[in-house]
């Protein structure tokens, strides 16, 4: 621990000279350029304000910002970690939250526990199919995942749930010309960044991706902290459920299915490492929105969902290929 | 994984020898048995089952999940996971039933190109330390992404020629059973059997092994990934044969259920550890899984729950299995 964080501050105290090299060579700085070469590209092609383009775009990107920071931290904790439930959580939780609601302020807050539990139990389940009995995590997530849509599958048969108009309004407010949903995603970002670079547990969720035999050896249980990440991606999945679910009207069966990949897309776009160790959640931020816009671009050009399939799909894959091998880190 | 755990694994070796019951039966052991007793239990409770007929009807839709639990067994013998083997599936599916009957040559590049671009899947992820869930997930949204530009909406005709191969029937034998007795034995004497085949093994198990025997692990690594887009793609030939038509998500399904059959046929995850025999039953335990829960009036909506449920299972059991030898080994 002690070693990790000398250098995590070593890293943050500002060096005059260099300083705005260190900044160039940021493993966030791609996606925030990316996202600003695309942001600017549709303003040019589609002639629309930049900064409607931008408010639109940091909206919808927030329910990807909360997704991806769950899936950020079960990559991050490393040992293969990902979660391939998130998808079916967030349907579930959907459907949920709006029974639970009913088109009625009063439940906003019950209707948030209950899906933003639902999530967490969910990552219960998988973290401990997966740290107890001993997994591969994406088996595990996988099999908690088609669980889960069965049993959405059936109970979403039965109920037509309405979301509560009040939270409904809060995804889409302004006040004057900031979103609010879109702050709030900026706020989750900055909340969950100080969680995973300023306190103990987040230095050792890092730590434990980096090496978990020296993470347990520096008094860090490593299958614990493994096992929280899985929790608090279900709760995150859950939460974007619940606000997803209240932004589009209501639930649908299909509610989360694209959210699977491009949760992984943008950690990967972000420059957190994919073998765990490194969480970057200002990239990740930056990488939902460049996601979010990149699909605007692609609706306002009329490509075909086939090409967005393919430029999203390689995207990821090229981004994987090109980034510096973490293998020879120290 | 060297120098102190080789005189446990050498007492382990030593103990299995003794044990005539783990020396004899394999790994294929328990899911042939399986997919025997299931397959019984549907001739209890439909007789006509056991008819030539019968097994036809039963056996035929299991035929490309089984080339596609191969095709998964490849990539997990690498050590690696396939989860873009469904898409990849699709997309074949679609070429065959839109563009092998307007262009022939065309098909059959497009066709060998997505084989190559398998092969070069497992370069990338080999050359490059890549994880292979995210590279074949991401891969996976490329195929789909492709066959969906061909054929936005399911259709398409399948040539009359692929459709009589596939659904080629004797009139004694049932025609699935030569399939899968062929197949089968063809993988096993293959990959258990020949030389290259043991290499290959190690490659996932022990590459540094391989690799100081003098042999290419990453040929080693395009050789499985090449097969395994060789099994997608007949696969996709028998899916296609079958239904006559193209659909891009027609095999969506079988990412899941692919790896339920070669974990359940006696595949682990750390590389290397497969049996061709065990993960041909482990895709018939897994698909006449389903065939027995429609038998017994379950909805269809509860087929994927159970059929993940019998992959946790079997790890779980696994599991616990391997927590009792440690236990008796410490002892």
């Amino acid at each position: 621990m002690t070693a990790l964080d000398t250098r995590a501050e070593k890293r943050s105290t500002p060096r005059s000279r260099s300083d705005l090299f260190r900044a160039l060579k940021h493993p966030a700085l791609p996606a925030f350029v990316g996202m600003i070469v695309i942001w600017l590209s549709i303003g040019a092609i589609a002639g629309r304000g930049l900064w409607d383009t931008l408010s639109a775009g940091v909206i919808i990107a927030t329910f990807l910002v909360i997704v991806g920071i769950g899936q950020l931290f079960v990559i991050t904790v490393g040992n293969g970690g990902i979660d391939l439930s998130v998808s079916y959580v967030m349907t579930l939780s959907a459907f949920l939250s709006c029974q639970i609601m009913a088109g009625q302020d009063v439940n906003i807050a019950t209707g948030l526990i209950v899906g933003v539990a639902a999530g967490i139990a969910a990552g219960a389940i998988s973290a401990a199919l997966i740290e107890f009995v001993g997994m591969p995590p994406l088996v595990g997530t996988l099999a908690v995942g088609f669980a889960l849509q069965t049993v959405t599958l059936i109970y979403s048969g039965s109920v037509v749930g309405v979301a509560s108009p009040g939270l409904a309004q809060f995804t889409t407010a302004m006040i004057g010309p900031f979103p609010v949903f879109g702050i709030v995603g900026i706020v989750i970002a900055v909340v969950f960044a100080i969680i995973l670079k300023r306190t103990s547990y987040g230095r050792r969720v890092e730590a434990v991706g980096q090496k978990p035999v020296a993470a347990g050896f520096a008094n860090t249980r490593p299958a614990l902290i493994r096992a929280s990440a899985y929790v608090i991606s279900g709760g995150m999945a859950g939460l974007a459920g619940v606000f997803l679910a209240a932004y589009s009207g209501g639930p649908s069966l299909g509610l989360g299915t694209s959210y699977q990949l491009a949760s992984i897309a943008v950690v990967v776009l972000g420059g957190s490492l994919i073998a765990g160790g490194r969480g970057i959640v200002s990239g990740l931020w930056a990488g939902a929105v460049l996601l979010t816009m990149l699909t605007t671009l692609a609706n306002i050009t009329r490509l075909s969902g086939g090409w967005q399939f393919v430029i999203q799909g390689a995207l990821i894959v090229l981004v994987l290929a090109l980034t510096r091998n973490p293998i020879p880190r120290r | 994984m060297t120098a102190t755990q080789q005189p446990q694994s050498t007492i382990g070796a030593r103990r299995s020898t003794r044990n005539p019951f783990v020396g004899a039966f394999g790994p294929w052991f328990l899911p042939t048995v399986a997919a025997i007793i299931i397959f019984a239990m549907m001739v209890a409770l439909r007789p006509l089952v056991a008819s030539p007929t019968g097994i036809n009807l039963v056996l035929a839709p299991l035929i490309p999940l089984i080339f596609a639990v191969l095709a998964q067994m490849f990539i997990v013998a690498a050590g690696d996971i396939d989860l873009g083997i469904g898409s990849f599936i699709g997309l074949a599916n679609v070429v065959i039933a839109v563009i092998l009957p307007q262009n022939l040559g065309l098909g059959l590049a497009a066709l060998v190109g997505m084989v190559l671009a398998y092969a070069a899947m497992g370069v990338l992820i080999a050359v490059r330390g890549l994880p292979s869930i995210i590279v074949t997930l991401g891969m996976s949204f490329v195929w789909l992404g492709i066959a969906i530009l061909i054929l936005p909406t399911p259709g398409g005709l399948v040539p009359e020629g692929i459709v009589a191969f596939v659904r080629f029937n004797p009139p004694v034998v049932p025609g699935v059973i030569i399939v899968l007795t062929v197949v089968t034995v063809v993988v096993a004497l293959f990959l258990h059997r020949s030389k290259y085949g043991a290499v290959l093994r190690g490659s996932g198990s022990n590459s540094e092994g391989v690799r100081r025997a003098g042999w290419s692990v990453l040929r080693a690594k395009i050789s499985l990934y090449s097969l395994a887009g060789i099994f997608g793609l007949l696969s996709g030939l028998y899916l296609s044969g079958q239904t006559g038509g193209g659909d891009p998500y027609i095999a969506s399904s079988y990412v899941l259920l692919s790896i339920a059959g070669v974990i359940v046929g006696g595949g682990s995850f750390k590389g290397g550890e497969v049996s061709a025999v065990g993960a041909v039953a482990g895709g018939l335990v897994i698909g006449l899984l389903g065939s027995l829960l429609q038998f017994i009036g379950v909805s269809s909506s509860f087929q994927a729950a159970a059929q993940g449920l019998v992959l946790v299972l079997v790890l779980v059991l696994r599991a616990l299995v391997n927590w009792i030898q440690k236990v008796r080994r410490t002892r």
